[in-house]
């Protein structure tokens, strides 16, 4: 019996994925949950395409035989995907099933041979079908804040506030105060909370 | 979570960060390093808090000094840590032997971190647990950041009762985990120059034939912690059954995959866990063995484990089947789908394929073909990378009989497209060092140009340009100094000007260097200036000894990370 919730995080290197991934585990902890994840750094940050792993309990202070033990889950076992671009959202579709929600950012960094963005969305749309949502997670943090890079916390926000995701807000919240350096905390902040709306 | 009846704390850690942890709680005095993936940030860690603890840290010119460092810092005393790749361990091995033989005075952990899969690194799969039989020395393998953090305690602990170096070898999804850890708040603050160096000729002079009586004194030291780790409870057996049909043993990380997958199909198993690869605990495990008809050995990369088990069941007459690698890959990863699927197969069981996954749908799944049709985002250099700007010129100049020498670094993409400027890849420092032979194997035939980081011309670059002006053979060598070491993270080298607690220090220049070395033609100019680029690299072409030109700028990172601060 599958016993975690498992979130798949795919984006592109310098995207801000290791921040993410920082905050959403010491927000799951927060939560009284257990976790695990894993992540990638050095030569598949160089513009490569980067996937991170997180697994949660399902229940507060799990028992023992209910606690995650793997940082790596199946292909087919991703219950959530926070897609940083489009073309990483499809790749991380090989973990996605019948069930899987895909939260995507309406976003794609171009490299030479990349699919056009209509087939790519076309496709996510075959697979996502009612579980898929578009989200302008950079545009909207480049409008509103001048920085696309914070689309990471606007994408953690939409999962949250829309209960993809069962995290307390103040858990996240709490975890963006450790987590983030004094001098980008306010803006991290802002950005989660732009998803509220 | 902050526990208040002590100084106990819960937070999630990656795993380098609770290796960082464990040293400091341990009371570690002298941090050395050499970066490389999944090791870096512990390094990158001790850079930023070394001085609030009153720790010495310093990022060695190479692993090799990295350990010699270390082992002058135990001499006098100290508590040091080492930590490095993989690669760094082939690097050091050299020191790293006669340690063995000589024991350490102030407690030593090495931390090594390998990278089945190769997801950051080139060269090769290493599997540096050869190096634990090859030396002897005791190796601890942590599977979460939990242990990450007790196993270096522990390490020190154990190297501090038999004077003996202890590694501690993570693995890329240990390194890089991040899951809950409990740790005390260290209060301890080092004061490094209180070390002494008492003089012990016996000990640390590994002349013969005293060397052989070392040896024999490693060799029983050995057996002592065997004892020791028999009782430890680092290996343990974490669900006990009465089904003898099948055991499992593990090892690092496949220890949580293997507990996922048993804990999901909600299997009846035995589960014993090795954490000490060396020297394992030969009584536990034949103790184990012998109750079941087979033992499957979950271990990544080569079957080491499993040979040793296997040969422990041959030296107590235990009749029991030993499967591991005839159903596990020795190459790559394990995960959670591979440990589920050889599991079933010796129990002969029928797992349902892939859950409710996509690739169950019927006609109109996508997945099989989407997976293919997905192009592959290969790493390329950043936007405004230096490299950007010399890399095309130094191509079109080339001669048509070129052999491209590839090092390294980020400059190491030259391998891939739009460059395509790459014949061999070995390992750091040998793009000149292979293309001497090559030069001086094909005379004008060929043109041997090789390509190399400020960050590996320190490293291992200089002994071999030393060796190609020393013995007289052509290449044309360019130096892409683009102020750092860039690829693993951005470290400070000997050519910055900058120690690795950020503290100013004597900048090497390397033009000096290369000049001092006896290369007649040297010239540093500025990546971005392709005349003066085309000018000096079309002269150096006719000259018959080496040259090398230093392209000189700034890691587009790195300038735009000064700009901001
Ligand atoms: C023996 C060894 N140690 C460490 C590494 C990890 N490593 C990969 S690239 C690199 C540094 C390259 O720096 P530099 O030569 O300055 O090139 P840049 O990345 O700046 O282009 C290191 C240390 C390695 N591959 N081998
Ligand atoms: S990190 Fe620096 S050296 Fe490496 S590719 Fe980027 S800009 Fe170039």
């Amino acid at each position: 019996m599958k016993q975690n919730y498992n979130i798949l995080i795919t984006g592109v290197g310098g995207q801000g994925l290791v921040t993410l991934v920082d905050v959403l585990t010491k927000a799951i902890l927060a939560d009284g949950k257990d976790v695990k994840s894993s992540e990638l750094h050095g030569l598949s940050q160089r513009g490569g395409a980067v996937a991170v792993y997180v697994s949660m309990s399902i229940h507060t202070n799990p028992e023992r035989s209910r606690r995650v033990y793997s940082p790596l889950f199946k292909k087919g076992d991703a219950d959530l995907v926070l897609g940083l671009d489009l073309l990483e959202g499809l790749r991380a579709c090989d973990f996605a099933n019948k069930e899987t929600k895909l939260i995507i950012n309406d976003y794609l960094l171009p490299f030479i041979g990349v699919m056009p963005k209509e087939e790519i969305e076309k496709k996510l749309q075959e697979i996502g079908k009612n579980n898929l949502y578009f989200i302008e997670a950079s545009k909207i943090c480049k409008e509103k804040m001048q920085r696309e890079i914070l689309a990471t916390m606007y994408l953690l926000g939409y999962a949250v506030f829309n209960k993809h995701l069962d995290i307390k807000p103040e858990s996240v919240i709490s975890a963006i105060n450790k987590a983030i350096p004094e001098k980008y905390r306010k803006m991290n902040l802002q950005a989660f909370e732009l998803a509220r709306s | 979570m902050e526990n208040k009846k002590s100084n106990l704390k819960c937070e999630v850690l990656m795993g380098n960060e609770a290796i960082v942890q464990g040293a400091l709680e341990a009371g570690v005095d002298f941090v050395t390093m050499y970066p490389g993936c999944p090791s870096a940030e512990i390094g990158d860690e001790f850079g930023k808090i070394a001085k609030d603890y009153g720790i010495y840290y310093e990022i060695s010119t190479n692993e090799k000094v990295a350990l010699e460092s270390a082992v002058g810092a135990s001499f006098s005393g100290l508590k040091s840590l080492v930590a490095m790749k993989n690669f760094g361990v082939n690097v050091c091995s050299e020191v790293l032997l006669p340690l063995l033989y000589t024991g350490t005075k102030g407690a030593m952990v090495i931390v090594v971190g390998d990278d089945p899969g190769c997801w950051s690194s080139a060269q090769t799969e290493e599997n540096s647990r050869a190096f634990s039989l090859m030396a002897h020395i005791p190796t601890l393998e942590p599977a979460d950041a939990q242990e990450c953090r007790d196993f270096v305690k522990l390490g020190f602990e154990i190297s501090e009762k038999f004077n003996i170096p202890v590694m501690v070898r993570t693995t890329i999804r240990v390194a890089h985990q991040r899951a809950p850890v409990s740790f005390e708040i260290p209060n301890h603050k080092s004061q490094i120059t209180n070390g002494k160096f008492e003089k012990n000729f016996h000990q640390y002079v590994t002349l013969p034939p005293r060397v052989l009586e070392m040896k024999k004194e490693l060799l029983e030291k050995t057996e002592k912690i065997r004892a020791y780790l028999e009782k430890s409870k680092i290996n343990f057996e974490n669900k006990k059954s009465k089904n003898n049909k099948l055991g499992i043993i593990v090892s690092g990380i496949s220890y949580l995959h293997t507990m996922q997958v048993v804990e999901e199909m909600n299997l009846n198993l035995s589960v014993l866990k090795i954490s000490s690869f060396y020297p394992l605990p030969k009584k536990k495990i034949a103790d184990f063995i012998k109750r079941f008809k087979q033992v499957l050995v979950i271990e990544e990369l080569e079957p080491y484990l499993e040979r040793e088990i296997k040969i422990i069941a041959n030296e107590n007459g235990i009749k029991t089947k030993i499967i591991g690698k005839e159903i596990l890959p020795e190459i790559g990863e394990l995960n959670v789908g591979l440990i589920e699927n050889a599991i079933a197969k010796v129990l002969g069981l029928k797992i349902k394929k892939l859950g409710n996954s996509l690739k169950e749908i019927p006609a109109g799944s996508k997945l099989e073909n989407l997976k293919l049709e997905i192009p592959r985002r290969t790493p390329r250099l950043c936007d405004g990378c230096p490299y950007w700007f010399a890399l095309p010129v130094i191509k079109r100049l080339a001669p048509e009989n070129v052999v491209w020498g590839g090092d390294i670094g980020c400059n190491m993409m030259t391998g891939l497209a739009p460059h395509n400027m790459q014949d061999y890849l070995f390992c750091m420092g040998s793009s000149i060092g292979i293309g001497h032979g090559v030069s001086k194997a094909t005379g004008k035939n060929n043109k041997a140009i090789t390509i190399m980081g400020d960050g590996t011309f320190f490293h291992s670059g200089m002994v071999g340009l030393i060796n190609a002006v020393y013995n007289k053979s052509n290449p044309l060598m360019i130096i892409l100094d683009n102020r750092i070491t860039a690829m693993t993270g951005h470290q400070q080298n000997p050519g910055m000007g900058l120690n690795g607690m950020w503290q100013s220090a004597p900048e090497m220049n390397i033009e000096e260097i290369v000049k001092a070395l006896g290369v007649k033609n040297v010239k540093t100019l500025d990546q971005g200036n392709h005349g003066e680029l085309e000018a000096v690299m079309k002269e150096f072409l006719t000259k018959d000894d080496v040259s090398v030109i230093i392209c000189k700028r700034i890691c587009a990172i790195l300038d735009r990370r000064q700009k901001k601060n």
